[in-house]
């Protein structure tokens, strides 16, 4: 999190161009200083440039493909401060009123928009971006909306063209899945079989991740997504940097710092 | 009968009002608004009828008494003022209270004890009273007499208590028997209610669906923005927006529209969409059913689906998809097919209240007859498929137009 000293550092979603472009606009008019760093067209696009960013202030539509503005939401936690924007009419705006949450509607209205940066701003001020008591009752809230929308079936097998051949992959040999340049790289393999190999994919990576199951796949760095069933071990190696280590295979994978916390120990 | 309550009435009812205000407080409010009645009446002027004929009826007693049975004056008064008022006391709480008086397959042995006791006594006491008002006080503790009388007096006792008991019993049923034919006529007026509040509701619903705050809104953040920046898309998705906004405002309230207007407004709505997702959503709307003008449906039924189409079936894929709405008519029943390249159905299927309403309106207006199916595309294509068959007024359109022939896994039908 950043201190407030920097400049603010923000981050914009909505699948429909006008509306994105207007409150882009609407946000530059009214928080001159702070800079927008990505404005994203889907909720994948949007997790992915959080992960690449880590802005201080997301501005989330909720109904976008890929991931929700919601989903989003939960998967950034407490790590960043989030609005909601949204249209009249939408079943959430009931529930984030009941919880306090912040939103925004469309079109959305400058001043309105003004006294929710300046909430943002007192916020920024504190040193703790949410109070400890106010983030699990949002991820509670958050949790229970998410139930409710609903995503595509989760995804069963890959095809990957390897030389000629298309090879078919069910998703539940993957080892990990590793972003390389424009492509996915598939590793796959089951226990012990020598069936196992890689292949490449162009599908990117941020695409795939709204169609894993998430509770099979973590993804551990903003690049790697991991079938945990394959994890040995993660291995701290200083204060910002930790390994995991698979079974049976020697190389390692980053975890990059958003994802530290699944590993704990308990 | 007067509704002024008693404490705001004259003299009279207020010094009631008083005296009563304690009793009523302690009676269940269904009572005690009854007892209210009663005593408003009692104390009016119509009331006065009953005063008279209770004076009447114990003057009468009183007269009787002395002439045949040869009684003193007072010992008449006391026993007809006795007789008199339990006689009324009883009624009155059988009329009030049937509860208490109808059997009710459970003996309540305290009530009928305590009940003899008090009857043995007020035997006693009326004797002793008797006696010592005509001075016979002596005689009291004469136990052979005193046992001659009672013996004397028992039969009648017997028979006075079974009259009066089938009479209580008869005033307490025909009192409960009241009771639930207001309880009747109540449930049933709850019942109505119910029922048109229900209906009340569905229309508010159905008017909620149709305004469609969610999609006006949404056009309206395009169409701002692109006026603000003078971008020449704004002002055709304002003129969409205005047809299609003058469209729904004459479907609105209507039964039944016909199939060219319902086209019209698919039209406006898709070229809003299209405007506001851009490339993402590509679609075709084949050629009008020339036969089928002017077939009467209920307003918004293509509607519905295409904006399911787009919902779920355009807006959830990364890179966008079609719709392709197609009329197909035959001799006997015309198709209207609404196709999308989403990710298909939800396994299980879940019909939202768009759908059901749409279901439900359909078979209104068209009769069985006619129907909905939805199900996924058959492979390789993608998607969801739904399906509005109309029968021609008197055929049956055969399952030849059913799509579930021509798919392995039809979701509804």
């Amino acid at each position: 999190m950043s201190t407030s000293a920097e400049i603010p550092t923000l981050l914009i979603a909505d699948d429909e161009e006008a509306p994105r472009a207007q409150l882009c606009m609407a946000v530059r008019a009214v928080w001159p200083q702070a800079r927008i760093v990505a404005e994203c067209v889907n909720g994948a696009d949007a997790w992915d440039a959080y992960l690449e960013h880590e802005p201080a202030v997301c501005f989330l539509d909720i109904r976008m493909p890929g991931l929700s503005g919601i989903d989003v939401a939960s998967r950034i936690g407490a790590q960043a401060q989030v609005i909601f924007v949204t249209a009249h009419g939408d079943h959430a705006l009931e529930a984030f009123d009941a919880g306090a949450v912040d939103y925004l509607l469309k079109p959305v209205e400058e001043e309105r928009l003004r006294r929710a940066v300046a909430r943002v701003q007192e916020r920024w001020t504190r040193v703790t971006p949410m109070p400890d008591a106010e983030a699990p009752a949002l991820q509670a809230l958050l949790a229970q909306l998410r139930d409710q929308t609903r995503r595509p079936p989760a995804l069963q097998v890959i095809q990957a063209a390897v030389g000629k051949e298309v090879r078919l992959i069910p998703v539940a040999e993957v080892i990990y899945f590793e972003s390389d340049a424009r492509y996915t790289r598939v590793v796959y393999g089951t226990d012990g079989l020598p069936s196992g190999g890689e292949a490449l994919i162009r599908t990117p990576l941020k695409e795939l991740l709204t169609q894993l199951d998430p509770a099979l796949f973590w993804q551990v760095h903003r690049s790697v997504i991991v079938n945990h069933r394959h994890i040995a071990s993660a291995v701290r190696v200083d204060e910002g940097l930790m390994h995991l280590v698979l079974r049976g295979r020697h190389e390692k994978l980053p975890v990059s710092r958003h994802f530290q916390g699944l590993f704990r120990g308990q | 009968m007067s509704s002024r309550p008693l404490s705001q009435g004259n003299w009279l009812q207020r010094r009631y009002a008083r005296w009563a205000q304690p009793l009523y407080e302690r009676m269940a409010p269904e009572l005690r608004q009854e007892v209210e009645r009663y005593d408003r009446w009692l104390y009016s002027r119509q009331g006065l009828w009953f005063w008279a004929g209770l004076l009447l009826t114990v003057v009468a007693s009183v007269a009787g008494l002395m002439l045949w049975v040869r009684m003193s004056a007072v010992e008449a008064l006391v026993l007809a003022l006795v007789f008199w008022g339990s006689v009324l006391l009883t009624l009155t709480s059988a009329w009030l209270t049937p509860d208490q008086f109808v059997w009710s397959g459970r003996m309540n042995w305290g009530k009928w004890t305590k009940g003899a006791l008090a009857g043995v006594l007020g035997m006693l006491v009326g004797l002793l009273v008797s006696r010592a008002v005509s001075g016979d006080l002596g005689q009291l503790l004469d136990g052979q007499r005193l046992l001659n009388t009672f013996w004397r007096g028992l039969p009648w006792m017997i028979g006075a208590l079974a009259v009066m008991g089938l009479i209580t019993g008869a005033v307490a049923h025909l009192s409960r028997w009241r009771l639930q034919i207001q309880v009747r006529s109540l449930r049933l007026a709850a019942e109505r209610d119910a029922a048109s509040r229900d209906a009340a509701e569905a229309r508010l619903k159905l008017l909620q669906a149709q305004i469609r705050p969610h999609f006006i809104f949404n056009t309206l953040s395009a169409v701002q923005h692109w006026v603000d920046q003078a971008d020449p898309r704004g002002a055709p998705l304002l003129r969409s927006l205005t047809a299609f906004l003058r469209g729904s405002t004459d479907m609105m309230g209507r039964d039944a529209v016909p199939l060219a207007h319902e086209m019209t407004m698919v039209g406006h709505y898709l070229d809003i969409m299209k405007a506001r997702l851009g490339d993402r959503l590509h679609c075709v709307v084949g050629p009008p059913a020339a036969h089928f003008h002017d077939l009467m449906l209920p307003p918004g039924l293509v509607l519905t689906l295409v904006e399911n189409a787009i919902e779920h079936g355009v807006e959830p894929l990364l890179r966008g998809g079609g719709v392709e709405v197609r009329l197909q008519e035959s001799s006997e029943a015309l198709c209207i097919d609404v196709l999308d390249e989403g990710p298909g159905l939800p396994d299980p299927l879940r019909e939202g209240v768009g759908l059901s309403n749409t279901r439900a309106r359909l078979a209104q207006a068209l009769g069985p007859q006619a129907r909905l199916e939805l199900c996924n595309r058959p492979s390789p294509d993608q998607g969801c498929w739904a399906r509005i068959v109309t029968p021609l007024p008197g055929s049956a359109p055969s399952s030849t137009h059913s799509i579930s022939h021509l798919n392995a896994h039809p979701v509804s039908s």
